[in-house]
């Protein structure tokens, strides 16, 4: 029973942590069409980054969360400024250059970390456990779940309450529609990728915090973005939220019950998404421009 | 397509294509006795890696499809192979055919599962693919033996001399590469090659046309990972060793590489950026430890400079210089449509 309802929590914090992940990829996707296939290094890079500044600030958790955000902010702002622009209205352009950053940002985790694999370790709250009934459990998985919801409302709110969420929502239905009413929409899509890249950073510093990262994990956290964004659909945050919960759940109890197995479980899970609704679960059929 | 005036009859151009071929595999054999093992080594992997990469090419220069896992499917057929080989003890061609039967079957489920989706969704599952099988590899240690590796996979015995490791499996490479290249050349030449480019430039005229697309769009896929699963299984001959190393997601991407600054419209481009790719990554990688960087850097720069890849290039400069009629443009910024 206790060991159930360790997996089970294991499994919705790690559905966080691929929410955060995901969450920017899937907005980048659906605004501009364009598959950021260096979210995966752009994710290592952060937490690269992040690590560099908790030993400077001689181990500071908070700022490294933060400045790892504010670091690659930057970073995805300058990259939409010199490349990723270009590949507007072309998605295997965008793919092309996506791969060849991904490589650069690969290869600098690699030299701030040496190569090795880090985790955060921090004291105080963050580091230490908490009892439920019979259970021990880190507080530093439930900060990871408590930053996706809080990250999840927010982006909620800002997509349906406010006007700078209209223009996104309608930039993901039909982006010529809105940039014909004379709506700047390379400013939006900057404004959308930076913020990608702030989610990214923070979800650096966070597995890192969570379990630990090394340079080899970029690749499959692209693979689990990819998913997450597959599975959820183009462009939507509940349907992400949902298909993270899913992925994170069947990914915790299959390594636990069939550990051999488990990603083919997954990778099935979603083949069969694929197949039965391309789309997407938790998107609308929207009418094809 | 190009056209020239001057044109030999069909079975002539069969017959020089032919006595080309035999001749280059003559050419390479006898390479051994006069270079070096170094350049051998180059050698055999720049042609296993440009069969792999011609692969991308059929499937991504005249299909339209942008596959990232053509090193899994070359994973697949490497593992299936190699288990067949090793753990089972089964004779060299045996394990041969069950490694193509194994890819060509992972192939036909990937095609007919992918046959709705979009490019772009193709593109993703085939990431998810070449994952699949690297993570695979590690966790069913049952049959793959995970980190460890199938080790000492034995080649063929002809003669009393058994081709394997990194010298004599040269000789398998030099003749199956070629005689792989002939028969891509052949297909994307025949009415099945005319009929996915045409699938490529335009799905909804050639279905009109009465072209059973969807047909024609697995077939494609199951072709290319046949031979993305014979590069598979000459790279687990050549290293004698199947590990999780060698089916990395990286390896896809950088046939991915391979096949833009090669030229991805063109079946010989696929060698190109192989011997490009491969001689660059050994030489920067002797100055510095940014040699992934640095290639990166130079993918990007190639991507906005020579989309169609070197060939691609070189084809636009002659046909500028000597035939004036023909233009080339970049309609979809990676490919060349030659319009007339």
């Amino acid at each position: 029973m206790i060991y159930n309802l360790t997996l089970l929590l294991n499994g919705i914090t790690y559905a966080g942590l691929l929410f955060v992940v995901a969450s920017g990829l899937t907005l980048v996707f659906g605004l501009m069409r364009m598959v950021n296939m260096a979210h995966g290094s752009m994710y290592i890079l952060g937490a690269s980054v992040g690590w560099l500044l908790y030993k400077i600030s001689n181990h500071n958790w908070v700022l490294a969360l933060l400045g790892a955000g504010v670091v690659m902010m930057l970073v995805a702002f300058l990259l939409q400024l010199a490349l990723y622009n270009k590949a507007y209205g072309n998605p295997i352009l965008g793919i092309m250059i996506s791969i060849g950053v991904s490589w650069i940002f690969t290869d600098l985790s690699i030299e701030l970390t040496r190569g090795e694999a880090k985790a955060f370790s921090p004291e105080g709250i963050v580091g230490s456990t908490f009892q439920l009934g019979e259970l021990t459990y880190p507080y530093s998985r439930l900060i990871v779940l408590v930053v996706a919801i809080a990250e999840l409302i927010l982006i909620l709110i800002i997509l349906k309450k406010t006007k700078v969420g209209q223009i996104i929502r309608a930039g993901v239905d039909d982006r010529d529609m809105v940039s014909s009413l004379g709506i700047n929409i390379e400013l939006i899509f900057l404004g959308v990728f930076a913020f990608s890249g702030f989610l990214v950073g923070l979800a650096g510093v966070l597995g890192g915090t969570m379990v630990s990262f090394s340079t080899d994990g970029a690749g499959s956290m692209q693979m689990l973005a990819l998913m997450v964004i597959i599975v959820g659909g183009r462009g939507s945050i509940e349907g992400a939220a949902l298909a993270a919960l899913m992925i994170g759940l069947l990914d915790s109890f299959t390594s636990a019950y069939v550990p051999n197995i488990s990603t083919i479980i997954v990778f099935s899970f979603v083949m069969a998404v694929l197949v039965l609704k391309p789309q997407g679960l938790f998107v609308k059929e929207v009418r094809k421009q | 397509m190009r056209k020239s005036n001057f044109r030999f009859g069909k079975k002539t151009r069969t017959m020089l294509q032919l006595i080309v071929l035999i001749l280059s595999i003559f050419i390479l054999w006898s390479l051994p006795k006069i270079s070096s093992r170094f350049t051998i080594y180059m050698i055999s992997r720049i042609m296993y890696m440009g069969l792999m990469t011609m692969s991308l090419n059929l499937i991504m220069g005249f299909g339209g499809l942008t596959s990232l896992s053509q090193a899994g499917f070359a994973g697949i057929a490497g593992y299936a192979f190699a288990i067949y080989r090793v753990s089972m003890k089964g004779s060299y061609g045996a394990a041969v055919l069950i490694g193509l039967f194994v890819v060509m079957t992972a192939g036909l489920l990937f095609g007919g599962l992918s046959v709705r989706t979009s490019s772009i969704v193709f593109m993703m599952m085939s990431i998810a693919l070449a994952n699949l099988v690297h993570l695979s590899s590690l966790q069913l240690t049952d049959i793959t033996r995970g980190f460890n590796g199938i080790i000492g996979i034995k080649g063929p015995t002809i003669n009393g001399k058994t081709y394997s490791g990194t010298g004599n499996t040269f000789y398998i490479i030099a003749f199956i590469v070629p005689i792989s290249y002939f028969f891509l050349k052949r297909l994307v030449k025949s009415p099945f090659g005319i009929a996915i480019q045409g699938m490529r430039d335009n799905k909804t005229k050639m279905s009109s046309l009465g072209f059973n697309v969807n047909v024609i769009r697995i077939v494609l896929v199951v072709i290319s990972s046949l031979f993305a699963g014979i590069a598979g299984i000459l790279q687990a001959n050549f290293f004698a060793t199947m590990a999780p190393d060698y089916v990395k997601t990286e390896y896809s991407l950088m046939c991915l590489f391979m096949c833009i600054i090669g030229g991805a419209e063109y079946l010989e481009g696929g060698l190109l950026g192989a011997a490009i790719y491969l001689m660059l990554s050994n030489f920067i990688s002797r100055y510095t430890r940014f040699d992934d960087a640095i290639i990166g850097g130079l993918f990007i720069i190639a991507v906005f400079l020579i989309p169609n890849g070197i060939l691609g290039e070189i084809y636009k400069l002659y046909n500028n210089l000597f035939r004036k009629r023909k233009m080339v443009s970049l309609e979809s910024g990676m490919r060349g449509d030659v319009h007339e």
